[in-house]
């Protein structure tokens, strides 16, 4: 429950920050920043519900993993 | 295009400073002994002219094209419109990954030892308010209150190694490289991309410096990398003397030091001096971090309001510090395995890759304009 407040207060605190600045945004950024908003609102239900969806590490570990793995075998030693 | 906004020398020194060092005199001892030994010194050392090397790299960039805004003006130049964003992106991300990853370690730091049963989201939450505020108060504000905050850490943490100078014994640094040549180098790896090689991303400030100490600038900047050089070799080799080679079983190695740090057998109790410490140097880096992360994306996306993006980039850093790592080990593999690999790979590689260019160019044009004559 706790959680849940923290997030509902982290966007409305966002929200309250954008407010002064939104109408003088371009269209262009204005969808920037909601993408930004929909990539948090994504972040939030992985963090509030814990579904098997991929996240930012996972990506991370799939992109870099195997390389940083096969250096580190090559010097001998483990992550 | 030259910015109106611009710094002294000074303050650019004291924001390479808090981007590089940062909390990293407090982090890196512990993995470096984990991986090098006792010759971890060494590899802190050698990443040290790595990060040199990528520095000099950054102000031969800057000289040479001093009116292009930053890394993204460089890369628009050298590398042309449509390559630029496909560069650009990766960095875009590692900074994500690194204000995130820096907030998670304020929030551990106080959840493993002084405030267990507090929740995580509280420290990342008020962490990231405070670093996005000072975000978006403007580089020179931000840059203003460095020059008082940087001394204030650096400071704290030479009183700490000072007061625990009974502790050591010079004699656990011998044998030096005990466990071989590939650890060290494995040390290098991870010195060279935490903290060193995080100097590229000073290449976003550099169009800042006032046009009148545009001569002091690399002599300046070498200088501050020095002192943070000499700042992580150091607090290194006084943890190796301090612990020998249960160096690497504590995360915190300098709070360590500190809390036992006595004189004539009564504890100091020096442990909240070098937290705080550790908790400015984490908030600094943030803070520059942010700004960078806001400025390559204000202008990659070419928004007109120069701190469009920190509010936004700072609740998505917030639920990703809460989500990246899924126990403490992932952590550590993150932190210390692939964020030195980004940050070499990717970060350091595109600096060398646009100074070469940059060479290059400079040695051809003008061979190329005598033969058109």
């Amino acid at each position: 429950m706790d959680k849940c407040i923290f997030v509902l207060l982290l966007f409305a605190a966002w929200a309250l920050g954008e407010r002064g600045s939104w109408r003088r945004r371009d269209r262009k950024i204005k969808v920037w920043i909601a993408a930004f908003g929909l990539a948090a609102a994504y972040l939030s239900v992985r963090y509030l519900f814990h579904p098997d969806w991929p996240g930012y590490g996972e990506l991370l570990k799939l992109a870099f993993g195997p390389a940083t793995r096969s250096v580190l075998g090559w010097l001998g030693t483990s992550a | 295009m030259r910015n109106t906004i611009s710094l002294t020398v000074n303050q650019l020194a004291c924001l390479l400073v808090a981007a590089s060092v940062g909390s990293a005199i407090i982090y890196i001892p512990a993995p470096l002994s984990h991986v090098a030994g006792n010759g971890s010194w060494l590899s802190v050392a050698g990443a040290y002219l790595f990060g040199m090397l990528t520095l000099g790299c950054v102000i031969y960039l800057h000289r040479r094209h001093g009116e292009a805004a930053g890394l993204f003006g460089y890369c628009r130049k050298l590398l042309g419109r449509a390559i630029t964003p496909v560069v650009l992106v990766p960095v875009i991300g590692m900074l994500f990954f690194a204000v995130s990853a820096i907030v998670t370690g304020i929030s551990d730091f106080f959840t493993s030892g002084m405030m267990p049963y507090t929740p995580p989201y509280v420290f990342c939450s008020v962490s990231l308010a405070a670093s996005a505020l000072t975000a978006r108060s403007g580089v020179k504000n931000t840059a203003r209150m460095f020059v008082l905050l940087v001394p204030v850490m650096i400071v704290f943490s030479l009183v700490v190694l000072v007061l625990a100078m009974p502790l050591y014994d010079w004699g656990r640094l011998l044998p030096i490289a005990d466990k071989g040549f590939k650890p060290l180098l494995h040390g290098l790896i991870i010195a060279g991309g935490f903290p060193f090689g995080e100097v590229f991303l000073l290449s976003v400030f550099l169009p800042y410096t006032a046009k009148e100490d545009e001569k002091l600038l690399a002599k300046r900047l070498f200088r501050a990398f020095t002192v943070n050089g000499a700042l992580i070799l150091i607090s290194s080799l006084c943890t190796t003397a301090a612990f020998g080679p249960a160096a690497d079983h504590f995360n915190y190695s300098l709070f360590h030091l500190a809390s036992n740090a006595d004189v004539s057998g009564t504890n100091l109790r020096a442990e909240s001096v070098i937290g705080m410490a550790l908790i400015l140097g984490s908030y600094m880096k943030a803070t520059v971090f942010l700004i960078i992360l806001n400025r390559l994306l204000v202008q990659l996306l070419g928004a007109r309001d120069e701190a469009a993006f920190i509010y936004p980039a700072s609740l998505v850093c917030v639920l990703l510090s809460l989500t990246l790592f899924s126990s403490p080990a992932d952590f550590l593999f993150q932190v210390y395995t692939i964020w030195p690999s980004l940050v070499i790979g990717i970060g350091c590689a595109l600096v060398f890759l646009l100074a070469a260019l940059s060479w290059l160019r400079g040695r051809f044009e003008p061979r190329e304009r005598s033969d058109g004559r």
